[in-house]
């Protein structure tokens, strides 16, 4: 059975579990909706007919498992595909987890605010503090976790390349994170993707609605 | 012994916040623990700025833990640290795993949908939007949490804390729409008879009642 993943035609918070798809090479179905009213009016008439849980977008179909919630669908991808730290890692992975969703709350926040402009100072000025410390955190990698690729890195390249849109200097200056991007940027089963046209057309990061849709 | 932290942030203000599940898990382990509450201060907080990078923590944050030589923040790391040492964890089913993964985000975004409320300068006109949104959100955790009496059944682990503290801080905000939620109010009147948080249900402490956000923000909760 073919693994499907739905959420909004933008990056957000569902690119990271695409992402994790596509560098495993499994079949998966990227049911991607138009963002618009449309789309919405047609998700809210479906989402309590699915049975689903907690219905949200993203979710995940995979056989008779449904998963809603980005993190628990990541996290999920990551036990099924062997994306996941020893025991003794755990504590450095779930800090790393955690402090990139930070990272990317920040960055929705401004991003959907009505205040961008007047805003968009003080969060490049926080931003280069969190990064200063997330780069000695990174370290020389390749990888957060080290030698080993695991979900949380899909989780610190996608939301990192992300604000890279918005601040690339800032993201430029620290410099094992830009070596990281690199490194993930020519793992091999991920060079199929980052040669499509999809790809290079570019995709919205954000709504196009928000203050910042970073296509 | 383990030292846990909490965050008194002027204009932060996570008095209970987003620290205090983990202090129900220490509470209910019966474990030595002790407990940094910092002042609500401008002045503590100014203290803790120039402290909290020679504290030997790899991202310096509030709330973090101390556990021998293993230092955390974040707190949904430290709720799943303790959760692994007290054996509050869902174990090997993947259907558990799931179930306890989603609640535990599903609850996240409650908190913090109440957090960015409490924190607004608009929060008057908004606070009406935000109970209509409850309410939606309340049916459907409502009908997950089901029967219980934990999330997982029979098997507590440490996303109950979670639940039971931020739930519990919405109620002192929106207590007849928590009251509407009937399986969720069944599961916090379960929480609040275990037998090993009586000794701190019966406390000063907790009677005193304790700020849930910045005594600065738009609804501080005590």
């Amino acid at each position: 059975m073919t693994i499907t993943l739905c959420y909004w035609g933008v990056r957000g918070l569902g690119e990271p579990s695409r992402y994790i798809l596509r560098y495993s090479e499994t079949e998966w179905i990227d049911d991607a909706l138009v963002p618009g009213k449309e789309s919405y009016v047609a998700w809210l008439a479906k989402k309590h007919t699915m049975g689903l849980d907690l219905p949200n977008l993203p979710y995940l179909l995979d056989g008779d498992v449904k998963v809603t919630q980005s993190l628990a669908i990541v996290r999920y991808l990551a036990r099924k595909l062997g994306l996941v730290p020893e025991e003794a890692g755990l504590v450095r992975c779930d800090m790393a987890e955690q402090e990139i969703m930070d990272l990317r709350t920040a960055f929705g926040r401004l991003c959907y605010s009505p205040d961008f402009e007047e805003k968009k100072a003080a969060y490049l000025e926080n931003l280069d503090k969190k990064l200063e410390v997330f780069d000695r955190f990174l370290g020389a990698g390749p990888f957060l976790m080290g030698e080993k690729i695991t979900y949380v890195d899909f989780l610190a390249y996608e939301f990192i390349d992300q604000i890279k849109k918005l601040a690339p200097e800032n993201v430029g200056k620290a410099k094992n994170v830009s070596k990281f991007l690199e490194t993930f940027e020519k793992l091999p089963t991920l060079q199929k993707f980052f040669n499509s046209e999809e790809h290079k057309n570019g995709k919205y990061v954000n709504s196009p609605m928000s203050a910042f849709p970073g296509k | 012994a383990v030292v846990s932290t909490q965050s008194g942030h002027y204009g932060r203000g996570d008095a209970r916040g987003l620290g205090e599940p983990s202090r129900y898990i220490l509470r209910y382990s019966e474990t030595d623990w002790t407990n940094i509450e910092l002042e609500l201060t401008q002045e503590r907080r100014e203290q803790w700025m120039a402290e909290k990078h020679s504290l030997g923590f790899e991202m310096p944050n509030l709330p973090y833990l101390i556990d021998g030589d293993i230092k955390i923040t974040q707190s949904l790391a430290i709720v799943r640290y303790l959760g692994r040492k007290f054996g509050l964890v869902p174990g090997e089913n993947e259907k558990d795993i799931i179930r306890c993964d989603m609640a535990e985000q599903e609850i996240v975004d409650l908190r913090t949908a109440f957090g960015r409320l409490c924190y607004d300068p608009a929060f008057e006109e908004k606070k009406a939007a935000y109970l209509e949104n409850l309410d939606k959100k309340l049916v459907v955790f409502d009908k997950f949490v089901g029967e219980g009496p934990f999330i997982l059944g029979e098997k507590m682990t440490y996303v109950d804390f979670m639940v039971f503290e931020f739930i519990d801080q919405i109620t002192k905000l929106a207590p007849g729409n928590i009251a509407n939620a009937e399986n969720v109010t069944k599961f916090l009147d379960n929480f609040r008879k275990l037998p090993a948080l009586q000794k701190y249900f019966e406390s000063e402490e907790y009677k005193k009642g304790k700020y849930i956000n910045s005594p600065r923000s738009k609804f501080p909760g005590k």
